[in-house]
């Protein structure tokens, strides 16, 4: 059974014109966020995103923000109490 | 950041040389070449592996399971053999290795400071810069005569695979998620398929992550213990000693349940219940767990015309299953940052509260 969390909060943003289609999201993404469409990527279901990172990493043209963090509770709680970092 | 990378040529350094063999029943002797002895790594786990494994998950040692990074070998590899990369979490290294028999490879430790692939990657642990730094210092061109690594894909967090090829000259390439697909992805000519690339939290993986939950809230289960036996001490006087222990256990299951229903049940039926946020997921089971306390009252002594206690456990049992729901965020693979921010922010006051009212109401119980 497919898992599925909390929709329209994920932070992840693709700039389609910056995109040169090397492929590198599609590839890391564990989620499999990114599909390749007419050689440029390009978003299937923005609410599986996880904000892991890889893809805004991986991109060589800057063309994926996301803003990373760990989906943890016990790590935001932490972050709370010592001035905003997140941190297990 | 590209000059961050652009490091020298480092001296040769193999970490993984200063093993000894005597200690380390993983490893099988030594392949030697052109950088002196690499250790063997052997391809299957024994029962002190095993032993290890069950360790870890129960949180015994996991801070310290660690292997030397470094350069290791599978079978007996030569210049063209394949490059895998991992972490060095001995756990992580023993799943690697019992998928490769009879496969010739050389495999990259990483220092991860003993965390697995994922979660270093996410710190930072697991990063462009070790990798980089590894290819250097191991002296991979003299190695091998290919120019290509197979990362494992859950480093891309923390690996740029683009930056280690402009800064090292070999080719990062991302292999599959999981270890055991490691062979096909290799006999697939370094193709992996959608399958390989999806991560998965099916029904086993959860049930081997709620070992450590548990272990994780034996202080909860205590001071809930310690709580109700004081609770039952206060006024006792005609009681008998057995009858004071007899209605503290009885007393303390309801709450126990709780807590193994956050650690246990919630993580396990995950998908099955209702609700995406796991806050609300824990909720409802505390909610059923307060249904079923109610119309089981009769039977626990300390709640048999006690309104008041009985409202306290009804606040105290939702509390603990949607905190403990909550917490598991930190283990599944899916969770995000915003989503899981989001839900701490509208839940923990209200958990707290709520918790805070029910320890109220059962010391008013007990002076009214």
């Amino acid at each position: 059974m497919k898992h599925k969390y909390i929709r329209n909060v994920t932070t992840l943003e693709l700039k389609k014109d910056k995109c040169k289609g090397c492929g590198f999201c599609v590839e890391v993404c564990p989620h499999r966020v990114f599909v390749m469409e007419n050689g440029r990527a390009d978003i299937v279901d923005k609410n599986r995103c996880m904000e892991c990172g890889a893809c805004a990493l991986n991109c060589p043209f800057e063309a994926i923000t996301v803003e990373v963090g760990v989906g943890c509770a016990i790590a935001i709680i932490n972050g709370n109490n010592n001035g905003g970092k997140s941190c297990c | 950041m590209v000059s961050d990378f652009n490091m020298p040529d480092l001296n040769y350094f193999n970490q993984a040389e200063t093993i000894d063999l005597k200690r380390t029943p993983w490893v099988n002797g030594y392949v030697s070449g052109t950088h002196g002895r690499i250790p063997r790594l052997r391809t299957i786990v024994d029962n002190k592996d095993k032993i290890g494994a069950i360790k870890v998950h129960l949180g015994i040692g996991r801070d310290n399971y660690m292997i030397p990074p470094g350069l290791y070998a599978v079978g007996n590899p030569n210049k063209s053999s394949p490059i895998l990369v991992t972490a060095n979490y001995k756990l992580t290294v023993d799943t690697l290795r019992c998928n490769l028999l009879n496969l010739d490879a050389w495999i990259i430790v990483v220092d991860t400071k003993g965390i697995n692939v994922w979660c270093a990657a996410g710190k930072g642990t697991f990063s462009t810069y070790e990798v980089i730094k590894k290819i250097k210092e191991l002296k991979l061109k003299e190695l091998v005569s290919h120019r290509t690594i197979i990362l494992p894909q859950l480093c891309a967090p923390g690996v740029a695979a683009y930056q280690v090829l402009r800064n090292s000259g070999f080719k990062a390439v991302f292999g599959p998620i999981k270890a055991g697909d490691i062979r096909g992805f290799i006999d697939n000519g370094m193709k992996a398929t959608e399958e390989m690339r999806t991560i998965s939290f099916g029904a086993a993986s959860r049930l081997l992550l709620t070992p450590i939950e548990v272990v994780h809230s034996f202080k909860v289960l205590l001071i809930m213990l310690v709580s109700v036996l004081i609770y039952n001490a206060v006024d006792y006087s005609s009681f008998y000693q057995s009858a004071l222990i007899m209605n503290t256990l009885i007393g303390f299951v309801p709450l126990a349940v709780a807590v193994l229903t956050g650690c246990i049940i919630v993580p396990f039926l995950l998908p099955f219940i209702p609700f995406r946020a796991f806050a609300a997921k824990g909720l409802l089971g505390g909610i059923i767990l307060d249904i079923v306390l109610i119309l089981l009252k009769d039977n626990i002594i300390m709640l048999q015309s006690n309104l008041l206690l009985l409202i306290a456990y009804c606040m105290i049992i939702p509390s603990a299953t949607t905190l403990l729901s909550l917490n598991f965020t930190g283990s599944t693979t899916y969770t995000s940052f915003s989503g899981v921010k989001k839900e701490t922010k509208l839940t923990l006051p209200i958990v707290k509260s709520a918790a805070v009212i029910g320890v109220i109401l059962a010391i008013a119980s007990k002076l009214l």
